[in-house]
């Protein structure tokens, strides 16, 4: 690291939530004011990762781990091509980052992200706060004079039209010897895509706005994660229905799970404060193994119609519905993030299924 | 799946003795597991050695034997008891061997016993140097490249092929014990030779040295069904070299990228579900700092001192839930007890950092090799939490109890800044002050982390720690500034210390609580540590419990070390289950990750966090209590007595006053001619000359100790003046604040006594006597109870002394009194008006609960309404003789000589109908196996010449060949005991003392010399290589008689009746 980044004091921040709290740090990564669902996520490690994840999209992060930094940013771990969240909340950054991989340091990044970060006040308060309240809009801010302006417009805010936001080109397809499977993304494919194409499959992307017909040539679709709220989607939910109809194996995975429930007849429910981190407790209810999943989720699945399947894992500390297996259409969906190659103890076993189901 | 039906007796094998790398955590880890099946509602055996733990108290389980760790007791035990299950992974290493060589030799599947936890083939797996490279090598785990070798020859051959350093590992050792890094063949030799040795399977690793890897650890979990968690990575702070036990280290890991801990994290998955450990299993890694490259460097499938620590760091109770896993259950049923409504599959978030520091004996060994390496060293120590590593540390510093509260070491000060860089290239107990002072004289991170690799991320924060002294030392000192020190760990004082100003404002600390999830749930048994933040969140959960009970604090005794070790957290524990009894809200406030009295829910709250003035003020302004308790909690809490006082804390039980009478010398000697009790002729004095008048005046020997005094710190019998002049020397050259005592040394016996007084009645449960004379530290002594030798008129003055203690200085709970009787007359040596070593082990032998009933007392209690009568408790039917245990072979260049200065790292008792069946119980327990021929060399002090006939005499006739010194030899020979004459290691390089002792013909040495210490002497070497080569070394008449008496029976251990304690 040649020229450093030191902490700076005397850069005032505050964030101003809808229950009308106040909490003043100081001011990292960009300047500004910026407004969002303020989410938690316990994960400890991964920043990068979630910084760049779409899922975030239009919220404001807080992290409670107390440190961000710590190995510096470096452009392989991103998910995204940039940041899509609006906000970043943590304790402390690290200006002397140390890794054999660092390419700059947080603040750098976060400026250049035009993302708006507040340190330097009690995240675990916050926290609390969020546990005990919900999920709420905040605004982070570092123009005290406008505070009491952007304290009434925060009730009035609301996150729309997620999914199109984060939608980016992908390319038309990925070459593999495979089955081809078509992901309908909604707004994070890729991680489905690198899973997909660890197991050698053809893969091609398609936007929410594609109808079931785009779907011809393919052998199996995977409705990807995004964020924001599965309400708002309703207009694909007809695609997902003739898919459904036609006998292509279905793969619901985060959003996609949502989408997918709501379209056999199931309900969603907003999460009083979702759930965020890596280390998210489900329970496989066939085989009874538990695995720590990673998540990324304000949304839930309720009122399964019994006729349209069986919840097949279950978030073990609040029960909450993490995945079906449906009686009558092929197809699978689970609220958090499979991974790996499908050994015993990670999650890509569903991968695995799904492409049994295809094949 | 839910408890097995097959299972409904199950036998637990304790840890043994305290000895360095295998300490309080298995006691902490041993007393969860003994609740968790009991909740279960299975009968538990417990064995162990140890009777200063908790896990050997009457209610922890249905049958407990203080008996020998060895194969033979436990199979005597399990022939008695019939158990249908042994737990084998919750005892140590102890534990874990004795319940293998059981399993192999065929034993618990001929008497039908299941053993729970880990099964041959998984321990082998792990621990055989050999089968775990090739089952790493099956699910391509990378290895550090190693060879198991069985001679030196080998183990250079192969040194040779992989070139040099190399590691050596011995198998199947303690904390490393025997093992060492070798720079070229010479060192090689001499480790692998030695390690060979002390490996019981005469086999060691020879191992690539990948010093400068960063070293990473992850405890995992596992249960039958496969299901499996990592509870918590831990990075040290020093790289791949020095033992995680002597490392500085910080959970989570936090120089990680995601890829690297997620790929560090599915490796220690995927060896745990290899292994198929069902409980808990801790993994070492090293993990190149410039790549993806790393090697798996240890698997321990059993509880440990990491997984104590890990449990400590995140809430979640390993070693509970190993248990629960070990009789059937799995992650998915496990309730995690810290939320209450979360369970134990779901991995510990934790938002905030923690720092483990080691806690070394080398302030009492001075001359002891300091260097780190892969041999632990440190006896203890101490955990501190924070919301950064700069407060993390801060509060580590000053909680080790070295007297520093910043990273500035005193000492470093005058070395200049070359030898400083030059400090860099050794790793000592000093290592991060040196980095400290380092960075101060100028030289930079880039530098520093060139020559030591500890990673930049600590060097930078430690940086940011000086960059912000220099601040405070400049200008004025604003309220942001003291803020910014108080949120990264710094104390008021040091604070104005630093700036020379008075801070602006005085904050408190708040309290944020240790939960498991970074707050997603609300928790239900949480514990506490300070920091500097807007919310305090124990204040909020004392509101919100609105409990309408009284509120008191017990002050815990800090890191173990030697002097203060784990029978005072056994006192502070007792003490806290006690008041929650009487219906009082026990509040405790420890630092030590490794003990029972942290465990989650032992206190209905705990706030891990150190022990200084200013901790505690906090505390007290959060928690308000109506009272506090320090007489548990040893020289830590005691020593905070007179503070609390001064801020009007109601201290709970004897006065500030009355500690400070027994403390402070002039007003102590006030104190006995008030009682008209006599004790040796001395006097208080500050410098040598003073020192060498008072000597010459009293006449030698003389005993000469700083006033203040732990564990006997720092003290010795002086025979001359050359003796004081070095004494007074090394005192000297510390800061003397408290004078030097110097008392006339009567020779005589020792003993204690340990009483409960409402300061009108006293109960005194029993009299010890020592088997070694006075000038033996009462810690190193073997004691028995009950006193043996002592005629009536002396029991009768011991008893009334006691009592006029007691009254005079209104002791409320425990006091704690040393005699010597010297002539028939008893003299007093000193008084504790406090909780003791030997409390425990009387408690258990006399079933006199002594801290219950001194808690009660202290709330208000008459002892005479409490059912266990005053004055002197009857006799019981048992003989209980504590031993010493040592350490001396983890600690290079220490002397064994025992003398005033403690130097016992644990204790192991002998419970029997007589004496002599005690005694021996006793020392097969301490790890004398009691060979009954074989050679003896001896080799004395002139002043011990006469008396060492008779124990020569005694071995003699027992047909052990004798090997003498020349004078000693000439002595013998003429009273008619043949002795062999042995030169003296200056005589003859090729054949002297030190080369027969390596012969192996030696089995016992009787060495004794008036001067000790400097590891140069001849005595001293002897010594030490009788501790190299595993051979028994007597360095008192007393203990050498008591042994030879003990090889004179006609009884061996196999003989004695087995005690079951809960039938007492």
């Amino acid at each position: 690291m040649s020229e450093m980044n030191k902490v700076q004091h005397g850069r005032p921040a505050w964030l101003l939530l809808q229950d009308g709290t106040i909490l003043a740090g100081e001011n990292f990564g960009a300047a500004g004011t910026v407004t969002g669902e303020v989410v938690f996520s316990t994960a400890m490690t991964g920043y990068q990762e979630a910084l760049t994840d779409p899922c975030y999209y239009g919220q404001i992060y807080l992290q409670t781990f107390p440190m961000m930094g710590n190995y510096g940013v470096n452009h392989e771990d991103f998910s995204g091509s940039h940041c899509f969240l609006r906000g970043c909340i943590v304790r402390e950054w690290c200006d002397a980052p140390s890794n054999f991989r660092c390419e700059g340091d947080i603040d750098t990044f976060l400026r250049e992200q035009n993302v708006v970060g507040l340190w330097g006040i009690d995240t675990r308060h916050l926290t609390r706060i969020l546990r005990e309240k919900g999920t709420m809009t905040g605004t982070i801010t570092t123009d005290e004079a406008a505070i009491p302006a952007l304290q009434q417009a925060l009730s009035g805010w609301k996150l729309e039209n997620a999914v199109a936001a984060v939608t980016e080109s992908q390319p038309a397809t990925i070459e593999g010897n495979g089955p081809h499977i078509g992901i309908m993304n909604l707004g994070a494919p890729s991680f489905a895509a690198s899973e997909l194409q660890r197991r050698g499959c053809k893969v091609s992307f398609h936007s929410v706005s594609d109808g079931a017909e785009a779907y011809a040539g393919c052998d199996g679709v995977v409705l990807s994660e995004g964020p924001g709220d599965p309400a708002e989607e309703a207009a694909v939910l007809d695609t997902i229905r003739a898919l459904a109809a036609a006998g292509k194996p279905l793969f619901g995975i985060g959003l996609g799970h949502q989408l997918l429930a709501l379209s056999q007849g199931a309900s969603v429910c907003r999460l009083h404060h979702g759930h965020r981190g890596a280390s998210q407790p489900v329970i496989d209810n066939r085989t009874k193994k538990t695995y720590p999943t990673s998540q990324n989720h304000g949304y839930e699945v309720v009122d399964l119609p019994a006729e349209a399947g069986e919840i097949s894992h279950q978030n073990v500390n609040d029960g909450s519905c993490e995945g079906i297996r449906y009686s009558h259409i092929k197809a699978l969906s689970v609220q958090f993030r499979p991974v790996g190659p499908g050994e015993a103890q990670d999650t890509g076993y569903l991968y695995d299924e799904f492409l049994a189901m295809v094949r | 799946m839910p408890l097995r039906q097959d299972i409904k007796k199950v036998m637990v094998i304790g840890s043994g003795p305290i000895v360095i790398g295998q300490a309080a955590e298995f006691d902490y880890a041993g007393t969860q597991a003994c609740r968790a099946l009991k909740e279960e509602g299975l009968e538990v055996v417990l064995v162990n050695s140890n009777p200063a733990t908790i896990m050997t108290d009457k209610a922890m389980a249905d049958k407990i034997y203080i008996e020998p760790l060895t194969l033979d007791v436990i199979k005597r035990i399990i022939l008695l008891e019939k158990p249908d299950s042994l737990l084998s992974t919750l005892g140590g290493q102890t534990g874990l061997t004795l319940s293998m060589e059981l399993a192999k030799e065929g034993f618990l599947a001929e008497h039908g016993v299941k053993l729970l936890g880990a099964d041959p083939v998984t321990i082998d797996k792990a621990e055989d140097r050999q089968s775990f490279k090739d089952t790493m090598e099956a699910i391509n785990q990378p290895c550090i490249p190693s060879k198991v070798v069985t001679t030196v020859e080998d183990a250079v051959a192969f040194a040779e092929e992989i070139h040099y350093p190399v590691i050596v590992r011995p198998a199947f050792t303690l904390g490393g014990t025997g093992g060492g890094i070798a720079d070229d063949e010479a060192q090689l030799r001499d480790i692998a030779r030695n390690g060979l040795r002390l490996s019981p399977i005469t086999q060691v690793l020879i191992e690539k040295c990948i010093s400068g890897w960063k070293e990473i650890e992850f405890e995992v979990i596992r249960d039958s069904k496969d299901n499996i968690i990592t509870v918590c990575s831990m990075e040290n702070m020093d790289p791949v070299g020095v033992h995680t036990g002597d490392s500085i280290v910080v959970a989570p890991a936090v120089t990680l990228s995601d890829k690297e801990y997620q790929m560090l994290r599915t490796a220690a998955i995927n060896i745990v579900s290899e292994l198929k450990v069902e409980g808990g299993c801790n993994c070492q890694f090293a993990l190149h700092p410039e790549s993806f490259e790393y090697a798996v460097i240890e698997v321990n499938p059993r509880v440990s001192r990491s997984s104590a620590l890990a449990s400590k760091a995140t809430g979640y109770p390993i070693a509970k839930v190993a248990s629960k896993i070990a009789i059937g259950y799995t992650l998915d049923e496990i309730i995690n007890a810290v939320t209450g409504t979360t369970y134990a599959c779901f991995e510990p978030a934790i938002d905030y950092l923690v720092v483990k520091f080691p806690k070394w004996p080398f302030d009492k060994f001075v001359y002891a090799k300091r260097t780190l390496g892969t041999q632990m060293k440190a006896t203890g120590e101490v955990m501190a939490i924070g919301t950064s590593f700069e407060q993390g540390i801060m509060k580590a510093v000053r909680g080790i109890e070295l007297g520093l509260d910043t990273l500035t070491l005193p000492d470093l000060a005058e070395i200049p800044t070359e030898e400083i860089e030059k400090m860099l290239y050794e790793v000592d107990d000093r290592r991060i002050f040196v980095l400290y002072e380092a960075l101060k004289r100028g030289i930079s991170v880039e530098k520093i982390h060139e020559i030591t690799l500890v990673d930049e991320w600590f060097l930078w924060k430690m940086q940011n720690l000086l960059d912000l002294e220099k601040e405070l030392a400049e200008g004025e000192l604003t309220e942001e500034k003291y803020m910014r020190a108080k949120k990264w760990g710094y104390l008021d004082s040091t604070i104005e210390r630093l700036s020379g100003q008075k801070p602006p404002i005085t904050r408190f600390a708040s309290y944020k609580m240790v939960d498991t999830c970074a707050a997603e749930f609300e928790a239900r048994t949480p514990y506490f540590y300070s920091t500097y933040d807007d919310e305090n969140e124990a204040r909020l959960f004392i509101d919100r419990q609105q409990s309408d009970k009284k509120k008191i604090i017990v002050f815990g005794s800090g890191p173990i070390r030697i002097g203060q070790g784990i029978e005072f957290d056994y006192c502070s524990v007792h003490c806290v289950w006690a008041l929650k009894r009487a219906g009082y809200e026990a509040i405790i406030a420890n630092n030590n990750p490794e003990t029972v009295s942290t465990d989650f829910d032992t206190g209905d709250r705990l706030y891990f966090d150190p022990l200084t003035k200013e901790d505690v003020r906090n505390l007290i302004e959060t928690e308000k209590p109506y009272g506090v308790v320090v007489q548990f909690g040893g020289q830590t809490a005691i020593k905070l007595t007179k503070f609390l006082d001064e801020l009007g804390v109601n201290i709970l039980g004897t006065s500030a006053d009355s500690i400070d009478e027994a403390e402070d010398r002039e007003r102590f000697d006030e104190l006995l001619e008030r009682c008209n009790i006599p004790r040796a002729k001395g006097q208080t004095v500050f410098t040598t000359e003073e020192a060498l008048t008072v000597a010459n005046d009293l006449g030698y020997p003389v005993l000469l100790r700083p006033s203040y005094v732990l564990g006997g710190q720092n003290m010795i019998i002086a025979y001359n003046d050359a003796d004081v002049q070095e004494y007074m020397a090394i005192i000297t050259a510390h800061e003397l604040e408290n004078p030097v005592l110097i008392d006339k040394y009567l020779m005589g016996i020792e003993v204690e006594v340990d009483a409960i007084s409402d300061g009108e009645d006293y109960l005194i449960p029993g009299i010890m006597q020592h088997v070694e004379r006075a000038g033996v530290h009462s810690g190193d002594s073997i004691s028995v109870y009950p006193a043996q030798t002592l005629p009536h008129h002396v029991r009768q003055t011991l008893i009334e002394y006691t009592g006029r203690f007691a009254r005079e200085l209104k002791v409320k709970g425990l006091i704690n009194i040393q005699y010597v009787v010297y002539n028939h007359e008893v003299y007093v040596i000193e008084v504790n008006p406090r909780s003791s070593r030997t409390v425990p082990y009387i408690s258990k032998v006399t079933g006199v609960p002594m801290v219950a009933l001194a808690t009660e007392i202290i709330l208000g209690k008459k002892l005479k309404d409490l059912g266990y009568g005053t004055g002197l408790y009857p006799e019981a039917d048992y003989v209980a003789v504590k031993v010493p245990v040592f350490s001396f072979s983890k600690l290079n260049n220490v002397d064994t000589h025992l003398g005033p200065e403690m130097k016992s790292t644990g204790e192991v008792l002998g419970i029997a109908r007589t004496y002599q069946d005690a005694l021996v119980k006793g020392l097969v327990a301490s790890g004398n196996s009691l060979k009954r021929s074989g050679g003896l060399l001896i080799s004395v002090r002139d002043a011990d010449k006469e008396e060492v006939l008779e124990v020569a005499d005694k071995f003699a006739s027992l047909g052990f060949e004798i090997y003498a010194t020349s004078g000693t030899a000439l002595k013998l020979n003429r009273n008619m005991i043949p002795a062999n004459t042995v030169k003296k290691i200056s005589e003859d390089p090729e054949n002297n003392v030190l080369t027969l002792l390596d012969s192996g013909k030696i089995d016992y040495v009787i060495s004794t010399s008036t001067h000790g210490r400097q590891p140069a002497l001849d005595s001293v070497q002897i010594r030490r290589k009788a501790v190299e080569r595993s051979i028994i070394c007597l360095t008192c008449m007393d203990t050498a008689n008591a042994v030879a008496d003990c090889l004179a029976m006609d009884r061996t251990i196999d003989d004695i009746e087995l005690i079951d304690i809960t039938t007492i």
